[in-house]
Protein backbone atom coordinates (compact mmCIF):
# COMPACT_ATOMS: atom_id res chain seq x y z
CA UNK A 1 0.00 0.00 0.00
CA UNK A 2 3.31 2.14 0.64
CA UNK A 3 3.80 2.18 -2.85
CA UNK A 4 0.85 3.35 -3.92
CA UNK A 5 0.43 5.97 -1.56
CA UNK A 6 3.84 7.74 -2.51
CA UNK A 7 3.09 7.22 -6.17
CA UNK A 8 -0.31 8.57 -5.45
CA UNK A 9 1.06 11.90 -3.42
CA UNK A 10 3.81 12.34 -5.65
CA UNK A 11 1.16 12.41 -8.53
CA UNK A 12 -1.01 14.94 -7.26
CA UNK A 13 2.14 17.26 -6.18
CA UNK A 14 2.62 17.33 -9.89
CA UNK A 15 -0.97 18.52 -10.86
CA UNK A 16 -0.93 21.58 -8.40
CA UNK A 17 -0.82 23.93 -11.35
CA UNK A 18 -4.38 22.56 -12.81
CA UNK A 19 -5.83 21.78 -10.07
CA UNK A 20 -4.96 25.67 -8.83
CA UNK A 21 -6.99 26.02 -12.31
CA UNK A 22 -9.56 24.86 -11.56
CA UNK A 23 -10.25 26.46 -7.82
CA UNK A 24 -10.08 29.33 -9.59
CA UNK A 25 -12.37 28.45 -12.18
CA UNK A 26 -14.81 27.16 -9.92
CA UNK A 27 -14.74 30.12 -7.21
CA UNK A 28 -14.70 32.85 -10.43
CA UNK A 29 -18.35 31.13 -11.12
CA UNK A 30 -19.22 30.92 -7.80
CA UNK A 31 -18.32 34.84 -7.48
CA UNK A 32 -20.20 35.41 -10.73
CA UNK A 33 -23.22 33.55 -9.83
CA UNK A 34 -23.08 35.60 -6.20
CA UNK A 35 -23.10 39.03 -7.76
CA UNK A 36 -26.04 38.03 -10.28
CA UNK A 37 -28.33 34.72 -9.77
CA UNK A 38 -30.75 33.20 -11.63
CA UNK A 39 -32.40 30.02 -11.01
CA UNK A 40 -31.68 28.43 -14.66
CA UNK A 41 -28.03 29.61 -14.68
CA UNK A 42 -27.66 27.33 -11.43
CA UNK A 43 -29.17 24.50 -13.33
CA UNK A 44 -27.24 25.06 -15.94
CA UNK A 45 -24.00 24.95 -13.57
CA UNK A 46 -25.18 21.32 -12.53
CA UNK A 47 -25.64 20.57 -15.42
CA UNK A 48 -22.64 21.41 -17.72
CA UNK A 49 -20.11 21.88 -15.15
CA UNK A 50 -19.82 18.34 -13.79
CA UNK A 51 -19.69 17.13 -17.69
CA UNK A 52 -15.47 19.16 -17.62
CA UNK A 53 -14.85 17.59 -14.77
CA UNK A 54 -15.37 14.06 -15.90
CA UNK A 55 -13.51 14.95 -18.56
CA UNK A 56 -10.54 16.40 -17.04
CA UNK A 57 -10.45 12.93 -14.87
CA UNK A 58 -10.07 11.20 -18.17
CA UNK A 59 -7.51 13.71 -19.47
CA UNK A 60 -6.17 13.22 -16.12
CA UNK A 61 -5.77 9.53 -16.98
CA UNK A 62 -4.63 9.41 -20.08
CA UNK A 63 -0.98 10.95 -20.05
CA UNK A 64 0.21 9.68 -16.77
CA UNK A 65 2.10 6.77 -17.46
CA UNK A 66 3.35 8.71 -21.39
CA UNK A 67 4.30 11.57 -19.29
CA UNK A 68 6.50 9.33 -17.17
CA UNK A 69 7.90 7.26 -19.99
CA UNK A 70 9.01 9.99 -22.09
CA UNK A 71 10.77 11.97 -19.70
CA UNK A 72 12.58 8.76 -18.78
CA UNK A 73 11.19 9.51 -15.41
CA UNK A 74 9.99 6.32 -15.02
CA UNK A 75 12.87 4.36 -15.48
CA UNK A 76 13.67 5.40 -11.63
CA UNK A 77 10.44 4.49 -10.16
CA UNK A 78 10.20 1.08 -12.15
CA UNK A 79 13.56 -0.04 -11.37
CA UNK A 80 12.60 0.20 -7.50
CA UNK A 81 11.53 -2.79 -5.46
CA UNK A 82 7.52 -2.21 -6.75
CA UNK A 83 5.11 -3.82 -9.16
CA UNK A 84 3.78 -2.17 -11.98
CA UNK A 85 0.32 -2.71 -10.53
CA UNK A 86 0.88 -0.99 -7.97
CA UNK A 87 2.74 1.96 -9.87
CA UNK A 88 -0.60 2.01 -12.15
CA UNK A 89 -2.30 1.91 -8.69
CA UNK A 90 -0.60 4.77 -7.40
CA UNK A 91 -1.26 7.20 -10.22
CA UNK A 92 -4.93 6.05 -9.49
CA UNK A 93 -4.64 6.87 -6.05
CA UNK A 94 -3.16 9.96 -7.13
CA UNK A 95 -6.33 10.87 -10.61
CA UNK A 96 -8.67 9.81 -7.17
CA UNK A 97 -7.52 12.29 -5.12
CA UNK A 98 -7.66 14.95 -7.83
CA UNK A 99 -11.24 14.18 -8.77
CA UNK A 100 -12.16 14.12 -5.00
CA UNK A 101 -10.76 17.99 -5.42
CA UNK A 102 -13.13 19.22 -8.51
CA UNK A 103 -15.94 17.03 -7.13
CA UNK A 104 -16.04 18.70 -3.71
CA UNK A 105 -15.23 22.02 -5.55
CA UNK A 106 -18.38 21.26 -7.50
CA UNK A 107 -20.65 20.48 -4.73
CA UNK A 108 -19.08 23.38 -2.49
CA UNK A 109 -20.37 25.76 -5.41
CA UNK A 110 -23.58 23.86 -5.98
CA UNK A 111 -24.58 23.94 -2.65
CA UNK A 112 -24.10 27.50 -2.18
CA UNK A 113 -25.69 28.13 -4.84
CA UNK A 114 -29.13 26.49 -3.78
CA UNK A 115 -28.77 27.69 -0.94
CA UNK A 116 -29.04 31.29 -2.18
CA UNK A 117 -31.84 29.60 -4.31
CA UNK A 118 -33.63 28.20 -1.61
CA UNK A 119 -33.86 24.45 -3.07
CA UNK A 120 -33.27 21.96 -0.93
CA UNK A 121 -29.28 20.58 -1.00
CA UNK A 122 -30.81 16.73 -0.05
CA UNK A 123 -30.16 15.16 -2.03
CA UNK A 124 -26.83 16.83 -3.95
CA UNK A 125 -24.50 14.97 -2.00
CA UNK A 126 -25.24 11.65 -3.61
CA UNK A 127 -25.39 13.13 -7.01
CA UNK A 128 -21.69 14.89 -6.14
CA UNK A 129 -20.53 11.00 -4.62
CA UNK A 130 -21.85 9.51 -8.27
CA UNK A 131 -19.90 12.54 -9.97
CA UNK A 132 -16.59 11.35 -7.77
CA UNK A 133 -16.81 8.06 -8.75
CA UNK A 134 -17.33 8.34 -12.42
CA UNK A 135 -14.41 10.86 -12.37
CA UNK A 136 -12.46 8.25 -10.88
CA UNK A 137 -13.75 5.44 -13.43
CA UNK A 138 -12.70 7.47 -16.20
CA UNK A 139 -9.62 8.10 -14.99
CA UNK A 140 -9.20 4.48 -14.37
CA UNK A 141 -10.28 3.84 -18.17
CA UNK A 142 -7.58 6.35 -19.65
CA UNK A 143 -5.02 4.73 -17.50
CA UNK A 144 -5.95 1.25 -19.09
CA UNK A 145 -6.02 2.44 -22.51
CA UNK A 146 -2.60 4.27 -21.77
CA UNK A 147 -0.83 0.80 -21.08
CA UNK A 148 -0.99 0.34 -24.80
CA UNK A 149 -1.92 3.05 -26.92
CA UNK A 150 -0.77 6.09 -27.69
CA UNK A 151 -2.50 8.70 -26.15
CA UNK A 152 -4.57 10.49 -28.78
CA UNK A 153 -6.15 7.18 -29.60
CA UNK A 154 -6.46 5.90 -25.73
CA UNK A 155 -8.59 9.36 -25.52
CA UNK A 156 -10.61 8.47 -28.21
CA UNK A 157 -10.95 4.79 -27.05
CA UNK A 158 -11.85 5.72 -23.23
CA UNK A 159 -14.38 7.75 -24.48
CA UNK A 160 -16.23 5.10 -26.33
CA UNK A 161 -15.66 2.65 -23.88
CA UNK A 162 -17.60 4.66 -21.23
CA UNK A 163 -20.03 6.50 -23.34
CA UNK A 164 -20.88 4.31 -26.18
CA UNK A 165 -24.75 3.62 -24.86
CA UNK A 166 -25.26 7.54 -25.50
CA UNK A 167 -25.21 7.79 -29.39
CA UNK A 168 -26.52 4.03 -29.78
CA UNK A 169 -29.88 5.33 -27.78
CA UNK A 170 -29.85 8.61 -29.84
CA UNK A 171 -30.53 6.06 -32.73
CA UNK A 172 -32.97 4.47 -31.09
CA UNK A 173 -31.34 1.80 -29.35
CA UNK A 174 -32.78 0.20 -26.21
CA UNK A 175 -30.29 0.61 -23.74
CA UNK A 176 -31.41 -0.16 -20.48
CA UNK A 177 -29.77 -3.56 -19.97
CA UNK A 178 -26.72 -1.61 -20.83
CA UNK A 179 -26.67 0.83 -18.42
CA UNK A 180 -25.33 -1.00 -15.62
CA UNK A 181 -22.06 -1.76 -17.66
CA UNK A 182 -21.94 2.07 -18.50
CA UNK A 183 -22.13 4.00 -15.54
CA UNK A 184 -20.44 7.16 -16.38
CA UNK A 185 -22.95 7.36 -19.39
CA UNK A 186 -25.66 6.94 -17.21
CA UNK A 187 -24.47 9.43 -14.88
CA UNK A 188 -23.98 12.00 -18.03
CA UNK A 189 -27.82 11.23 -18.94
CA UNK A 190 -28.70 12.18 -15.70
CA UNK A 191 -26.27 15.24 -15.29
CA UNK A 192 -27.76 16.38 -18.61
CA UNK A 193 -31.54 15.95 -17.69
CA UNK A 194 -31.04 16.83 -14.08
CA UNK A 195 -34.20 18.62 -12.03
CA UNK A 196 -33.65 19.65 -8.43
CA UNK A 197 -34.00 17.54 -6.24
CA UNK A 198 -33.81 14.55 -8.70
CA UNK A 199 -31.41 12.01 -7.86
CA UNK A 200 -32.49 8.59 -7.81
CA UNK A 201 -30.69 5.83 -9.43
CA UNK A 202 -27.92 7.18 -8.08
CA UNK A 203 -26.29 4.32 -5.86
CA UNK A 204 -26.05 2.20 -8.95
CA UNK A 205 -24.43 4.25 -10.96
CA UNK A 206 -22.14 4.82 -7.59
CA UNK A 207 -21.53 1.48 -6.83
CA UNK A 208 -21.26 0.10 -10.41
CA UNK A 209 -18.71 3.04 -11.54
CA UNK A 210 -16.33 1.96 -8.60
CA UNK A 211 -16.49 -1.86 -9.70
CA UNK A 212 -15.88 -0.73 -13.08
CA UNK A 213 -12.63 1.42 -12.57
CA UNK A 214 -11.61 -1.39 -10.33
CA UNK A 215 -11.89 -3.45 -13.49
CA UNK A 216 -9.74 -0.85 -15.40
CA UNK A 217 -7.19 -0.79 -13.20
CA UNK A 218 -6.70 -4.63 -12.73
CA UNK A 219 -6.88 -5.19 -16.40
CA UNK A 220 -4.36 -2.15 -17.10
CA UNK A 221 -2.00 -3.82 -14.86
CA UNK A 222 -2.42 -7.00 -16.46
CA UNK A 223 -1.26 -5.75 -19.46
CA UNK A 224 1.10 -3.14 -18.36
CA UNK A 225 3.14 -5.90 -16.77
CA UNK A 226 3.86 -7.40 -19.91
CA UNK A 227 4.93 -3.95 -21.42
CA UNK A 228 8.30 -2.85 -22.27
CA UNK A 229 8.53 0.21 -20.45
CA UNK A 230 11.51 2.02 -22.52
CA UNK A 231 10.80 3.33 -25.45
CA UNK A 232 11.81 1.48 -28.59
CA UNK A 233 13.48 2.92 -31.69
CA UNK A 234 10.72 5.39 -33.49
CA UNK B 1 27.92 -25.86 -6.30
CA UNK B 2 28.50 -22.75 -8.35
CA UNK B 3 28.12 -19.40 -6.83
CA UNK B 4 25.08 -17.04 -7.45
CA UNK B 5 25.78 -14.53 -10.01
CA UNK B 6 25.01 -10.90 -9.47
CA UNK B 7 24.01 -10.92 -13.07
CA UNK B 8 23.44 -13.23 -15.70
CA UNK B 9 22.34 -13.68 -18.95
CA UNK B 10 21.70 -16.87 -20.71
CA UNK B 11 21.43 -16.36 -24.47
CA UNK B 12 19.37 -13.66 -24.45
CA UNK B 13 17.73 -12.04 -27.48
CA UNK B 14 15.96 -8.87 -27.74
CA UNK B 15 14.81 -7.66 -31.15
CA UNK B 16 12.60 -4.56 -31.33
CA UNK B 17 9.53 -4.08 -33.92
CA UNK B 18 7.87 -1.15 -35.53
CA UNK B 19 3.92 -1.36 -35.12
CA UNK B 20 3.30 -2.76 -38.32
CA UNK B 21 6.33 -4.85 -37.64
CA UNK B 22 7.91 -3.90 -41.37
CA UNK B 23 11.51 -3.13 -39.83
CA UNK B 24 12.87 -5.27 -37.09
CA UNK B 25 15.71 -3.98 -35.28
CA UNK B 26 18.21 -6.96 -33.21
CA UNK B 27 19.18 -5.07 -30.08
CA UNK B 28 20.89 -8.36 -28.66
CA UNK B 29 21.51 -11.24 -30.68
CA UNK B 30 22.06 -14.32 -28.31
CA UNK B 31 23.84 -12.86 -25.41
CA UNK B 32 25.40 -13.93 -22.82
CA UNK B 33 27.16 -12.64 -19.68
CA UNK B 34 28.05 -13.15 -16.08
CA UNK B 35 28.84 -10.73 -14.09
CA UNK B 36 30.29 -12.46 -10.46
CA UNK B 37 29.33 -11.04 -7.15
CA UNK B 38 31.64 -8.42 -5.90
CA UNK B 39 33.19 -7.71 -8.56
CA UNK B 40 33.53 -3.97 -10.42
CA UNK B 41 32.21 -5.08 -13.70
CA UNK B 42 32.64 -2.60 -16.80
CA UNK B 43 30.14 -2.85 -19.75
CA UNK B 44 31.74 -1.24 -22.88
CA UNK B 45 30.16 -0.75 -26.52
CA UNK B 46 29.42 1.71 -29.25
CA UNK B 47 26.59 3.56 -29.20
CA UNK B 48 23.81 1.06 -30.34
CA UNK B 49 25.51 -2.04 -29.45
CA UNK B 50 22.54 -3.18 -26.88
CA UNK B 51 24.28 -2.34 -23.43
CA UNK B 52 21.39 -0.58 -22.38
CA UNK B 53 18.81 -3.19 -23.71
CA UNK B 54 20.79 -5.56 -21.91
CA UNK B 55 20.43 -3.42 -18.46
CA UNK B 56 17.11 -2.38 -19.08
CA UNK B 57 16.14 -6.24 -19.70
CA UNK B 58 18.34 -6.85 -16.36
CA UNK B 59 16.10 -4.42 -14.47
CA UNK B 60 12.80 -6.47 -15.68
CA UNK B 61 11.61 -2.69 -17.91
CA UNK B 62 11.95 -4.51 -20.58
CA UNK B 63 11.68 -8.23 -21.64
CA UNK B 64 14.12 -10.30 -23.73
CA UNK B 65 12.48 -11.76 -27.08
CA UNK B 66 14.24 -15.27 -26.05
CA UNK B 67 16.28 -16.25 -23.49
CA UNK B 68 16.75 -15.76 -19.95
CA UNK B 69 18.49 -14.40 -16.88
CA UNK B 70 18.73 -14.05 -13.65
CA UNK B 71 19.63 -10.71 -10.84
CA UNK B 72 21.19 -11.84 -7.12
CA UNK B 73 19.90 -15.26 -8.37
CA UNK B 74 16.26 -14.37 -9.04
CA UNK B 75 14.64 -14.36 -12.52
CA UNK B 76 14.91 -11.01 -14.21
CA UNK B 77 12.34 -8.33 -13.05
CA UNK B 78 12.28 -10.12 -9.65
CA UNK B 79 10.55 -6.96 -6.95
CA UNK B 80 11.92 -8.46 -3.89
CA UNK B 81 15.53 -8.77 -5.52
CA UNK B 82 15.36 -5.27 -7.13
CA UNK B 83 14.80 -4.02 -3.78
CA UNK B 84 18.83 -5.19 -3.07
CA UNK B 85 19.95 -3.47 -6.78
CA UNK B 86 20.44 0.62 -6.76
CA UNK B 87 20.17 1.26 -10.85
CA UNK B 88 20.59 4.36 -12.29
CA UNK B 89 19.93 5.04 -15.46
CA UNK B 90 21.16 6.95 -18.75
CA UNK B 91 20.63 10.40 -18.93
CA UNK B 92 19.07 10.03 -15.62
CA UNK B 93 15.72 12.25 -15.17
CA UNK B 94 13.95 12.48 -11.86
CA UNK B 95 10.55 14.29 -10.73
CA UNK B 96 11.01 17.99 -9.86
CA UNK B 97 11.49 18.55 -6.32
CA UNK B 98 13.19 19.33 -3.34
CA UNK B 99 17.21 16.62 -3.67
CA UNK B 100 16.68 15.14 -0.49
CA UNK B 101 12.84 14.60 -0.48
CA UNK B 102 13.74 13.24 -3.91
CA UNK B 103 16.48 10.65 -2.57
CA UNK B 104 13.36 9.51 0.23
CA UNK B 105 10.94 9.23 -2.43
CA UNK B 106 12.88 6.46 -4.06
CA UNK B 107 14.32 4.90 -1.17
CA UNK B 108 10.39 4.80 0.33
CA UNK B 109 9.92 3.08 -2.71
CA UNK B 110 12.61 0.74 -2.26
CA UNK B 111 10.76 -0.21 1.56
CA UNK B 112 13.20 1.86 3.39
CA UNK B 113 11.35 4.21 5.51
CA UNK B 114 12.10 6.24 8.85
CA UNK B 115 14.96 7.53 10.71
CA UNK B 116 17.08 4.72 8.51
CA UNK B 117 16.44 6.88 5.73
CA UNK B 118 16.41 10.27 6.46
CA UNK B 119 19.73 9.29 7.81
CA UNK B 120 20.71 7.42 4.28
CA UNK B 121 19.65 9.87 2.50
CA UNK B 122 21.76 12.76 4.66
CA UNK B 123 24.93 10.75 4.24
CA UNK B 124 24.88 10.00 0.59
CA UNK B 125 23.78 13.83 0.08
CA UNK B 126 27.04 14.83 1.58
CA UNK B 127 29.79 12.18 0.51
CA UNK B 128 28.12 13.62 -3.16
CA UNK B 129 28.33 17.55 -2.09
CA UNK B 130 24.38 17.71 -2.28
CA UNK B 131 24.10 18.78 1.02
CA UNK B 132 24.04 22.66 0.20
CA UNK B 133 21.57 22.12 -2.42
CA UNK B 134 19.09 19.08 -0.71
CA UNK B 135 16.55 21.61 0.03
CA UNK B 136 16.40 22.72 -3.77
CA UNK B 137 14.03 22.02 -6.35
CA UNK B 138 15.92 19.20 -8.08
CA UNK B 139 14.06 19.88 -11.47
CA UNK B 140 16.73 23.10 -11.36
CA UNK B 141 19.81 21.52 -11.04
CA UNK B 142 22.19 21.10 -14.06
CA UNK B 143 23.07 18.12 -15.44
CA UNK B 144 25.66 17.39 -13.02
CA UNK B 145 23.71 17.59 -10.29
CA UNK B 146 20.58 15.83 -11.69
CA UNK B 147 23.13 13.26 -12.27
CA UNK B 148 24.68 13.11 -8.38
CA UNK B 149 21.39 13.26 -7.38
CA UNK B 150 20.23 10.11 -9.52
CA UNK B 151 23.13 8.31 -7.96
CA UNK B 152 22.14 9.28 -4.79
CA UNK B 153 18.69 7.38 -5.14
CA UNK B 154 20.49 4.40 -6.68
CA UNK B 155 22.69 3.73 -3.59
CA UNK B 156 19.82 5.12 -1.03
CA UNK B 157 18.44 1.56 -0.51
CA UNK B 158 22.64 0.10 0.40
CA UNK B 159 22.20 -1.97 -2.46
CA UNK B 160 24.55 -5.21 -3.08
CA UNK B 161 24.03 -4.56 -6.55
CA UNK B 162 24.70 -1.02 -8.11
CA UNK B 163 23.94 -0.78 -11.79
CA UNK B 164 25.36 2.15 -13.42
CA UNK B 165 24.50 3.33 -16.74
CA UNK B 166 26.89 6.24 -17.87
CA UNK B 167 27.23 7.20 -14.32
CA UNK B 168 30.04 10.07 -15.03
CA UNK B 169 28.81 11.18 -18.38
CA UNK B 170 27.88 14.52 -17.12
CA UNK B 171 29.72 15.51 -14.50
CA UNK B 172 33.44 17.46 -13.98
CA UNK B 173 36.61 16.19 -13.31
CA UNK B 174 35.91 16.43 -9.59
CA UNK B 175 32.42 15.03 -9.75
CA UNK B 176 33.69 11.70 -11.74
CA UNK B 177 36.23 11.48 -8.99
CA UNK B 178 33.55 11.28 -6.16
CA UNK B 179 31.78 8.66 -8.25
CA UNK B 180 35.28 6.97 -9.04
CA UNK B 181 35.23 6.76 -5.15
CA UNK B 182 32.21 6.28 -4.04
CA UNK B 183 32.22 3.19 -6.31
CA UNK B 184 35.40 1.63 -4.95
CA UNK B 185 34.08 2.09 -1.65
CA UNK B 186 31.09 0.29 -2.40
CA UNK B 187 33.23 -2.81 -3.92
CA UNK B 188 35.11 -2.75 -0.63
CA UNK B 189 31.15 -2.95 1.33
CA UNK B 190 31.71 -6.42 -0.71
CA UNK B 191 28.54 -5.03 -3.47
CA UNK B 192 29.11 -5.63 -7.10
CA UNK B 193 29.31 -2.93 -9.54
CA UNK B 194 27.88 -3.26 -12.57
CA UNK B 195 29.30 -0.21 -15.02
CA UNK B 196 28.58 0.64 -18.42
CA UNK B 197 31.08 3.79 -19.86
CA UNK B 198 32.07 5.03 -22.59
CA UNK B 199 35.20 6.46 -20.47
CA UNK B 200 37.24 3.68 -21.26
CA UNK B 201 40.12 5.58 -18.79
CA UNK B 202 37.73 5.17 -15.61
CA UNK B 203 36.68 1.82 -16.84
CA UNK B 204 40.47 0.80 -17.01
CA UNK B 205 41.27 2.45 -13.40
CA UNK B 206 37.88 1.03 -11.55
CA UNK B 207 37.17 -1.96 -13.03
CA UNK B 208 38.12 -5.82 -11.90
CA UNK B 209 36.46 -7.57 -15.43
CA UNK B 210 34.87 -5.77 -18.28
CA UNK B 211 32.99 -7.42 -21.25
CA UNK B 212 33.23 -5.24 -24.55
CA UNK B 213 29.87 -5.73 -26.58
CA UNK B 214 29.28 -5.22 -30.27
CA UNK B 215 26.18 -5.34 -32.31
CA UNK B 216 24.31 -7.23 -29.64
CA UNK B 217 26.96 -9.72 -28.44
CA UNK B 218 29.67 -10.04 -26.33
CA UNK B 219 32.98 -9.99 -28.29
CA UNK B 220 35.38 -10.32 -25.67
CA UNK B 221 35.06 -10.63 -22.04
CA UNK B 222 38.22 -11.02 -19.17
CA UNK B 223 40.06 -9.28 -16.83
CA UNK B 224 42.05 -6.04 -17.99
CA UNK B 225 44.94 -7.89 -17.44
CA UNK B 226 43.97 -10.13 -19.69
CA UNK B 227 42.55 -8.08 -22.35
CA UNK B 228 45.03 -6.21 -22.64
CA UNK B 229 48.01 -8.04 -22.71
CA UNK B 230 47.42 -10.06 -26.01
CA UNK B 231 50.95 -10.76 -27.06
CA UNK B 232 50.82 -10.19 -30.59
CA UNK B 233 53.28 -7.38 -30.49
CA UNK B 234 56.63 -6.94 -29.06
CA UNK B 235 59.49 -4.35 -28.39
CA UNK B 236 62.84 -5.92 -29.06
CA UNK B 237 65.87 -3.61 -27.30
CA UNK B 238 69.40 -4.29 -29.12
CA UNK B 239 72.83 -2.52 -29.86
CA UNK B 240 75.45 -2.85 -31.83
CA UNK B 241 73.62 -2.79 -34.99
CA UNK B 242 72.59 -0.46 -37.23
CA UNK B 243 68.89 1.14 -36.79
CA UNK B 244 68.11 1.72 -40.52
CA UNK B 245 68.95 -2.31 -40.99
CA UNK B 246 65.79 -3.53 -38.76
CA UNK B 247 63.00 -0.07 -38.89
CA UNK B 248 64.02 0.43 -35.80
CA UNK B 249 64.47 3.51 -33.55
CA UNK B 250 67.81 4.76 -31.94
CA UNK B 251 67.41 6.41 -28.71
CA UNK B 252 70.64 6.72 -26.01
CA UNK B 253 72.63 3.94 -28.33
CA UNK B 254 70.25 1.21 -28.13
CA UNK B 255 67.54 0.70 -31.04
CA UNK B 256 63.95 -0.45 -30.56
CA UNK B 257 62.09 -2.54 -32.77
CA UNK B 258 58.54 -3.44 -32.94
CA UNK B 259 57.61 -6.93 -34.63
CA UNK B 260 54.72 -9.02 -34.33
CA UNK B 261 55.24 -12.20 -32.25
CA UNK B 262 55.51 -14.40 -35.13
CA UNK B 263 58.66 -12.05 -36.47
CA UNK B 264 60.40 -12.23 -33.09
CA UNK B 265 62.51 -15.39 -33.44
CA UNK B 266 63.20 -14.64 -36.60
CA UNK B 267 63.94 -11.24 -35.68
CA UNK B 268 66.27 -11.84 -32.62
CA UNK B 269 68.31 -14.15 -34.95
CA UNK B 270 68.92 -11.61 -37.26
CA UNK B 271 70.10 -9.00 -34.97
CA UNK B 272 73.03 -11.86 -33.62
CA UNK B 273 73.62 -12.86 -37.05
CA UNK B 274 74.49 -8.66 -37.85
CA UNK B 275 76.92 -8.55 -34.68
CA UNK B 276 74.27 -7.08 -31.77
CA UNK B 277 73.27 -7.89 -28.83
CA UNK B 278 69.61 -8.38 -27.36
CA UNK B 279 69.43 -6.26 -24.29
CA UNK B 280 65.55 -7.23 -23.61
CA UNK B 281 62.07 -8.14 -25.06
CA UNK B 282 59.18 -6.93 -23.89
CA UNK B 283 55.08 -7.22 -25.39
CA UNK B 284 53.32 -4.14 -26.14
CA UNK B 285 50.90 -3.50 -23.97
CA UNK B 286 47.77 -1.96 -25.47
CA UNK B 287 45.52 0.36 -24.21
CA UNK B 288 41.94 -0.05 -23.66
CA UNK B 289 41.25 2.42 -26.28
CA UNK B 290 43.60 0.26 -29.31
CA UNK B 291 40.99 -2.61 -27.97
CA UNK B 292 38.18 -0.81 -28.22
CA UNK B 293 38.87 0.26 -31.84
CA UNK B 294 40.05 -2.49 -32.72
CA UNK B 295 37.59 -4.89 -31.84
CA UNK B 296 34.76 -2.38 -32.99
CA UNK B 297 36.69 -2.32 -36.30
CA UNK B 298 36.72 -5.90 -36.53
CA UNK B 299 32.75 -6.44 -35.73
CA UNK B 300 31.58 -3.61 -37.80
CA UNK B 301 30.27 -1.72 -34.50
CA UNK B 302 31.74 1.46 -35.19
CA UNK B 303 28.46 2.44 -37.05
CA UNK B 304 25.35 0.43 -36.36
CA UNK B 305 22.94 -0.71 -38.67
CA UNK B 306 19.96 -2.84 -38.05
CA UNK B 307 21.31 -3.27 -34.78
CA UNK B 308 21.58 -0.86 -31.53
CA UNK B 309 19.67 0.40 -28.68
CA UNK B 310 18.46 3.62 -29.55
CA UNK B 311 16.08 4.01 -27.95
CA UNK B 312 16.01 7.44 -25.80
Amino acid sequence: MRPILLIGGNFVRMQWLIVVIMTVYIAGIAGVFSLNQESQEVLFFVRSQPLYILFLSLMLGVPAIQTDRKSRRLLAVLSKGIHRWQYLGGLLCGCTVVCGVFTLLIWGTAYMLFLREARSTSGLWLLILALFACCVTAAAAGLLYSTFLHPLLATGVATITLLLPIPLAARGMDMRILKLFFPVADMVNHLVGYQYGAVEDLWTVTVTAIILAIVFWMAGAMIFARRDVTISPE
Amino acid sequence: MPSIAALEFNDVTKQYSSFFHSDRVKALDHFSLRVEQGEIFGFLGPNGAGKTTAIHIAMGLMFPTSGNGSMLGAPFGDVEKRRRVGFLGENVALYHRRAARLVEFYGALNGIHGAQLRRQTQELLKELDLTAVAKRNAGKFSRGMVQRVGLAQALVNNPDLIILDEPTSALDPIGRVRVREVILRARDEGKTIFVSSHLLSEIEQICDRLAIVIKGRVVRVGTIAELLQAQDRFVITATGIDALMFEGSKQNGHTSITVRAQDQRRTIEKIWLAGGEVIAVNPIRRTLEDLFVELAHQNGGSRHEKSGDGHR
